[in-house]
């Protein structure tokens, strides 16, 4: 027969000496214990956050996904100063629109999940009119429900004028650089204006008395001659002046091939006594290749992008410069090679890169000159692309690429 | 100072406990249910009931209750008579599916079992059949408010839970001071829309409750008195209440069904219900049928073990036991308990209930194993048990 069960014991089980109903304390005391933890972690955390957010240069907003300002650090509120932003909409507080902006970065970023950025004008008294830099990155909401858009804002317009003035005093060094070449080319003109000045001087002084209408006749060729002379002359020296004006923001409408051949005209006498020819190929179209820019930016981004190439050329060649309508674009490609006819020639395998930015400000970043930089400053102006390629047998290419509108 | 280093520490046997719930009694009571769910900290309350109790109205009261406290709720009714470990299971994915905190339970023994059930599961980890024997649950439950429609589970003011594992078909008795529910509203008004053949079932409950706690190991001087007088009220009041329904006899039986509760979950049970359980769990019997047809043969045998107790009893069932030896008072109780059982139209034998001689063995030995047997007087083996089953054949 089996043992019966040990009644002893189970007897104290039942009465549960040792139990009860369990409380709730213990585990809340815990609980609290671990979020007391949480909570001095986080606000250590959000202390560390608020450090770095104010140490920040840029001016920093946070959007919710109705475009309204949540947060500002202090430098976006010394930014536009006097102003309430907090709880506003990004359009009234930044821009005093009562609408929502064309094409708003942040409702695309909210969208696309992308980040944009790009440059403003703003007018911001009492600091006048300001140029910023902007950029907006999507903050994914750990639920999936509200997404924010942070918002960078960096007044650059100190840098803007700097790059001006970088821009301009650039642009005189390669006017000296052209100096030898235009002062031949003024010299021949003055030459002939001198000869045939001179010349005109003899006949008048002539002792033995002449015919008058021989004498009218003489004086009027000459005349005409001298004229000419002073007159191409006049307009070397005006293209000069032009190119060497300070420069402005004007963007308009302009025909790219009108600019390379005024640039054209510009570095030729240079270029001849190096022997370099420079050949322009519009692709034979009677139609404008219009985009637009700024004149002054886009003939000084020709002139140093030929005279890089010209540089590169070791000897006698030619320099070939496309332009044309490509899928919506304008390019121009500016490259030679004793080898290569035309750019068409470039392979596949030639290597492509793309300029890489840097400072304007410094001299000589990566082995590329100052130059160079300016030219990348300009593109990015035009919001165009540059790249450059680089043939087997050390030709040499640039590819440059404009939208034909800007936004 | 001196006797203080000498004191011993008691060895457990030494050592008694007594714990009840917070109780509120009375007619209407049930009002109180979404002050006191919303007093345990409820936002969201699980209402844990069965069809019968929506039916007769007293869950859509319960909600309007609940409602007036701005309660949120979610009501599980799927409860049968004998609770299914997979009703556990439902309620308590629903509980946390729903994100509920309190639950309140309006219904009888069923009803409140499976609520406690459902409270252990959703705050323990595993299956109800872990919880299986004593005090094995470990963390702490969502409270628990009660009002028991039926006078006789006592659930209501128990540390005892009795779910049935439908694979192996037996009731599984969880035994544990955590489950014991934070409050009991006993409302008498509740029973007046259960029929009379409940009201007898579950009053039989009761006087086995109470029996079998009085006679239990582990009684003592709390226990005692409770047992005793809810003897006394199913003697005055059960014959009355489930024939006339009367006030005063539902009220009885409220009291009844209570102390009875409050007395055997302090001092445990007894043989009655280690065999009555396989009967539930075989042959889905109702837990008072099976108690009511078991009790007379087991107090038989029972008798000799605590024959002082059994001469209390008759005295509380109205036997005048001043002039009679200990013998003929148990004799007579037994005699009333019969009678009662007769008057009542309960069926008296095992046969009358569909149960199969060939299952004896098997039922003796499940029997054997519940823990209830280990409080009854005396601790009978497996064969005496299949003789007392037979002798209740």
């Amino acid at each position: 027969m089996a043992e019966p069960p040990d009644s002893g014991s189970s007897g104290n089980d039942f009465k549960g000496l040792g139990f009860s109903k369990i409380g709730h304390f213990k585990q809340v005391r815990a609980k609290i214990g671990e979020l007391e933890k949480i909570g001095a972690e986080l606000s250590r955390r959000h202390s560390e956050l608020e450090a770095v957010i104010n140490s920040m240069t840029e001016g920093l907003t946070i959007l919710d996904q109705d475009l309204n300002i949540v947060f500002i650090n202090k430098v976006q509120q010394a930014l536009f100063q006097g102003r309430a932003l907090s709880g506003r909409k990004c359009y009234e507080a930044f821009y005093q629109k009562q609408k929502i902006c064309g094409n708003c970065p942040a409702v695309e970023t909210l969208a696309n999940q992308e980040s944009l950025s790009g440059e403003i004008n703003v007018d911001l008294p009492p600091h006048g009119r300001r140029h910023l830099e902007w950029s907006t990155t999507r903050i994914a909401d750990p639920l999936g429900s509200a997404p924010r858009v942070l918002l960078l804002m960096r007044d650059i317009t100190k840098r803007k004028e700097e790059e001006m003035n970088l821009m301009r005093a650039d642009r005189l060094a390669t006017i000296g650089l052209l100096a030898a070449g235009i002062a031949h080319e003024i010299n021949n003109p003055l030459t002939s204006i001198a000869g045939f000045s001179e010349g005109l001087l003899k006949r008048v002084k002539q002792n033995h008395p002449i015919e008058e209408d021989q004498l009218i006749r003489a004086l009027e060729d000459y005349l005409q001659i001298i004229n000419q002379e002073a007159h191409r002359c006049s307009n070397i020296i005006r293209n000069l002046i032009r190119y060497s004006q300070k420069t402005t923001e004007n963007m308009t409408s302009l025909d790219i091939v009108q600019i390379i051949h005024d640039t054209i005209v510009l570095i030729q006498p240079h270029a001849r006594q190096t022997g370099i020819q420079l050949a322009l190929n519009d692709g034979q179209t009677t139609e404008p290749l219009c985009l637009t820019g700024s004149e002054a930016n886009l003939k000084h981004l020709c002139l140093t992008l030929f005279n890089y190439a010209l540089e590169a050329m070791e000897g006698p060649g030619t320099l070939n410069i496309s332009a044309q309508r490509n899928a919506g674009e304008v390019e121009v490609i500016i490259s030679h090679g004793n080898s290569l006819g035309s750019p068409a020639a470039l392979t596949p395998n030639d290597r492509v890169e793309a300029v890489p930015p840097f400072h304007a400000g410094k001299a000589d970043i990566g082995g590329l000159p100052l130059s160079l930089s300016i030219c990348y400053t300009i593109m990015q102006q035009h919001r165009g692309q540059i790249s450059l390629q680089h043939g087997e047998d050390r030709s040499l290419a640039f590819v440059l690429k404009f939208p034909t509108s800007l936004p | 100072m001196t006797k203080l280093a000498e004191h011993q520490v008691p060895p457990d046997e030494l050592l008694q406990k007594f714990e009840v719930p917070e109780i509120i009694h009375g007619p209407g009571a049930l009002a109180k249910i979404g002050q006191c769910a919303k007093r345990l900290g409820g936002e969201k309350i699980l209402l844990v009931t069965d069809p019968g109790l929506v039916k007769a109205g007293w869950v859509d009261a319960a909600i309007g209750y609940l409602k007036a406290e701005d309660l949120q709720y979610v009501v599980y009714d799927d409860v049968v008579s004998n609770p299914r470990d997979f009703q556990v299971l439902e309620g308590a994915d629903l509980y946390l599916r729903e994100g509920c905190d309190v639950i309140a339970v309006v219904g009888g023994g069923s009803p409140i079992d499976t609520g406690k059930g459902i409270a252990i599961l959703v705050s323990n980890n595993g299956i109800i059949h872990d919880y299986e024997g004593c005090n094995l649950v470990t963390q702490p439950i969502p409270p628990m408010v009660c009002a028991p429609s039926t006078a006789g589970t006592g659930a209501d003011v128990t540390q005892f839970a009795v779910i049935t594992d439908t694979t192996r078909k037996v009731k599984m008795t969880i035994v544990s001071r955590a489950i014991m529910p934070e409050i009991s509203l006993v409302d008498p008004c509740l029973l007046k829309t259960k029929s009379p053949e409940l009201i007898a079932a579950t009053g039989m409950d009761a006087l086995t409750h109470a029996i079998e706690a009085f006679t239990s190991s582990l009684s003592w001087i709390l226990t005692d008195p409770h047992a005793i007088h809810a003897i006394e009220l199913v003697h005055a009041h059960l014959l009355e209440a489930a024939r006339h329904k009367t006030r005063e006899a539902l009220h009885g039986m409220s009291i009844a069904s209570l102390e009875a509760g409050i007395a055997f979950s302090n001092a445990i049970l007894g043989a009655v219900h280690a065999l009555a359980h396989p009967l539930g769990g075989y042959y889905d019997m109702h837990h008072g049928v099976a108690n009511a047809v078991l009790l007379p043969t087991v107090f038989r045998h029972n008798t000799q073990y605590a024959l002082e107790k059994y001469a209390l009893i008759a005295q509380a069932l109205g036997v005048d036991i001043r002039n009679i030896s200990p013998e003929d008072a148990a004799q007579a109780a037994l005699e009333k308990i019969e009678e009662l059982i007769a008057d009542l139209g309960l069926p008296p034998r095992l046969s009358q209930l569909g149960v199969r001689l060939e299952d004896i063995p098997t039922m003796a030995e499940l029997a054997r194993q519940d823990v209830c047997l280990c409080t009854n007087p005396y601790c009978y083996t497996k064969t005496e048990i299949e003789i007392i089953y037979r002798e209740a054949w």
